[in-house]
């Protein structure tokens, strides 16, 4: 790699262009021991202390930022997860008042055992300082932290999400400097069957969905917060509960078809618009062999692989050689006392989407520090126009199958990278790509759009009640006229579906401009799913920036005309794994309608 | 779920190929009714699969969405809009209720341990100023991802 070091006036000299900047490679600032292993804040290739390093580039690309002293200043993240171990040595001087924690009802936020590490993991991804002679170093240095252990068993309660999700109760000053901005979000569901977006059956949807919205829109003087979300775990195999057999992993042999289990749409708080969701790329530049997708994602950031073989992200870990990731199985080379962690205070494991929503978050609080003025709307705006394109060459992936009339056919369940009918590229592993701080940083210092008023419309109906053939390729197709003239950042769209196989159904929506966005891809982990879909909801942000006037079409194609084998693994130990059937529909499903309304500006 | 014993090769035909030999194969099935007692909440319907009440809906209550086999506890709360010139401190003092949030004219009441939660939410329901309400579950199988 060809690393330039580089005077600061010569970086931020207007006349370079920002062509000319992405093309320079700028060495991290040093300063913190474990830096030069952070391959996720620049990836040299090296091993992070696993058994092999990945590809030179694929990283956030935060050097020029940091050097340029852009680090999160004035922002403040709060990190909604398990405990955080707020006065780690390398998280203390970015706390902020602000943090609470639930089990103990206090402000003194601590871990709840030396088990409980996933929240100080992700706090240190997000904010670990910087030049202080220990660890690592968080994507926003200088970012300030909050924390809520809201994901502890027994603190889920609506009061508590609330909480902790910005609606504070009343009495705290919202406007105050302290209060978050970014909310990051590393927890999730995985789902069985497909679920209902129903205000009427769950008032709670409702609840929270105006409180992210508030939030969003109207903190910090109309400049507003933005939540951050992983996607989740769930491609290759997800957890099942089953009645008689417990709790434990299911899985396909023939490896789902190189399908996900677990589509993000299934999970609802993915779907709702006001979640920026994250998928997880690994340090090969590739998307994380366990990271859930589609086209809900909205960005993709560095989560890894395991930190055995290849590397996972390291961070900041409960403090103590017998706590947090130390005693966990296959220790990797940092744990247990290195002399670069001699006290075992930080992490070479940590991985998973939960990894990649924190760096969004701190990517976030970046952007958000190189220019305060931005709002929310900028912000997605900066994301979803500086994201780089990763794995530029992945196909996609095509579902070969026997339909009903014995042929095999393929169908084209994920696209290759895509480019909309407004230029922007997409891909359901990625949404927009790889975030890329330096580049959106420089965006976002000299931001000049005029994005226009945000419009969030009302919920057409459309009636459909077309039949969907059992394991067919011509599926059933409805369409609707959009008389309204907006440019699109997301579409949402809620189904009505009898089928008895949920598994089955790829849906897929296709804008005026022609553009088409699987929304639900088939063969998902939805084993459950015998009732349909009764308005299951669903989010793209494939078509962000084209225009929403014209016809929409969606279509539902029943990809199944067998029923499947699978496995499920009670994962205690001594249980065989259990040969599971999935039963194929017996009957043709039916489209019976769905609902559409766009998330956009006028 | 039921267990039957099925020729593997005849359920996976041509999707993969295996080796052919009877094995007992299971399937999975959702809750039905009839896999308990059927209690409505927030006008939803679920099985009430543990509890510790017989015949109330309690704080700790565990329940299945009869569709979707997604499993919810109850946590006690009741979330209340009240019409918005109800001052919730001083509502919750008239009518000795544990108020544990509250954020403009929305307020969380926490029930007793052992208060039945369908009455508890019909005596608020009835006072002077609530619009409307909702019993408070917490939905099950959140994980850190």
């Amino acid at each position: 790699m060809n690393i330039k070091i580089t005077k600061l006036a010569l970086v931020v000299a207007a006349s370079l262009s920002a062509n000319a900047m992405a093309n320079i490679e700028y060495p991290l600032m040093p300063g913190d021991p474990l830096v030069d292993q952070q391959w996720h804040l620049k990836n040299t290739g090296q091993a992070a202390f696993s058994d092999r390093g990945g590809k030179a580039g694929e990283d956030m690309n935060v050097s020029l930022s940091h050097a340029m002293g852009i680090m999160g200043t004035g922002v403040t993240v709060a990190v909604i997860d398990g405990g955080v171990e707020i006065k780690h040595p390398d998280l203390i001087d970015n706390a902020r008042p602000g943090s609470w924690n639930f089990t103990t009802n206090s402000p003194d936020l601590a871990p709840g055992s030396p088990t409980d590490r996933h929240g100080t993991a992700v706090a240190g991804i997000v904010a670990s300082s910087a030049f202080n002679g220990i660890g690592g170093r968080g994507v926003a240095p200088r970012a300030g932290l909050v924390g809520f252990n809201y994901i502890v068993s027994g603190n889920q309660t609506i009061a508590n999400w609330l909480q902790s999700h910005g609606m504070y109760s009343d009495g705290f000053a919202k406007q105050s400097f302290d209060y978050p901005r970014v909310f990051n979000q590393s927890y999730g569901r995985t789902l069985s069957a497909p679920r209902s977006y129903d205000y009427e059956e769950s008032p709670w949807l409702q609840t929270f969905d105006e409180a992210q919205e508030e939030v969003t829109r109207t903190t910090h003087g109309g400049r507003g917060a933005i939540f951050v979300k992983s996607a989740g775990n769930g491609y290759e195999r997800q957890t099942f509960t089953d009645s008689e057999l417990g709790r434990g992993y299911l899985w396909f042999d023939n490896a789902n078809h190189g399908l996900p289990l677990q589509n993000v749409n299934l999970e609802r708080a993915d779907t709702n618009f006001w979640n920026l969701v994250a998928s997880a790329y690994n340090a090969d530049g590739e998307l994380s062999s366990y990271s859930t997708v589609g086209s809900s994602v909205f960005v993709s950031a560095p989560g890894g692989q395991y930190g055995t073989s290849s590397p996972a992200i390291i961070t900041t870990d409960v403090s103590g050689c017998e706590a947090g990731y130390n005693p966990l199985w296959l220790r990797n080379d940092l744990h247990g006392g290195h002399p670069l962690d001699p006290n075992c205070d930080y992490s070479a494991r940590s991985n998973g989407t939960s990894a990649a929503a924190p760096n969004v978050a701190g990517a976030i609080a970046v952007i958000m520090s190189a220019n305060p003025a931005l709002s929310w709307l900028d912000v997605r705006n900066i994301l979803a126009t500086t994201s780089r394109r990763i794995d530029a060459d992945h196909p996609g992936v095509a579902l070969s199958f026997k339909d009903s009339e014995g042929k095999q056919v393929s169908y084209q369940a994920i696209d290759k990278w895509q480019t909309n009918a407004a230029g922007y590229q997409f891909h359901n592993f990625f949404g927009f790509g790889a975030v890329d701080v330096d580049a959106a940083v420089n965006l976002a210092r000299f931001y000049d759009k005029n994005l226009g008023e945000f419009v969030k419309t009302d919920r057409v109906l459309v009636t459909a009640d077309a039949e969907i053939p059992d394991g067919h390729l011509s599926g059933a197709q409805s369409t609707f006229n959009n008389d309204q003239e907006l440019t699109v950042d997301a579409v949402q769209i809620r189904v009505n579906i009898d089928h008895t196989s949920t598994r089955d159904l790829a849906i897929e929506l296709i804008s005026p401009s022609g553009t088409r966005s699987v929304v639900m891809t088939p063969r998902t982990g939805t084993i459950l799913g015998n009732s349909g879909m009764q308005n299951t909801q669903m989010l793209t942000h494939h078509f962000y920036g084209e225009q929403a006037k014209g016809e929409w079409t969606l279509r539902v194609i029943d990809t199944a005309s067998e029923d499947e084998a699978y496995i499920f693994d009670p994962r205690t130990s001594g249980e065989p794994n259990v040969n599971m059937v999935h039963r194929n529909n017996t009957e043709n499903g039916v489209l019976k309608s769905w609902d559409i309304r766009f998330f956009g500006r006028k | 779920m039921k267990s039957k014993l099925i020729p593997l090769l005849a359920i996976v035909g041509s999707l993969y190929a295996v080796q052919a030999s009877a094995q007992t194969v299971h399937e999975a099935t959702p809750v039905t009714s009839d896999s308990g007692v059927t209690v409505n909440v927030n006008g939803k319907d679920y099985v009430l699969v543990a509890a510790k009440s017989d015949k109330e809906l309690v704080t700790g209550a565990a329940l299945v969405d009869i569709k979707t086999d997604e499993a919810i506890v109850l946590t006690g709360e009741l979330v209340v809009e009240l019409e918005s010139l109800i001052d919730a401190q001083e509502f919750a003092q008239a009518n000795q209720l544990n108020l544990i949030y509250v954020r403009g004219n929305r307020a969380i009441f926490q029930a007793d341990a052992n208060v039945a939660l369908h009455t508890f939410e019909a005596q608020v329901a009835r006072l002077n100023g609530v619009v409307n309400t909702q019993i408070g579950f917490n939905l099950e199988g959140l994980e850190a991802e």
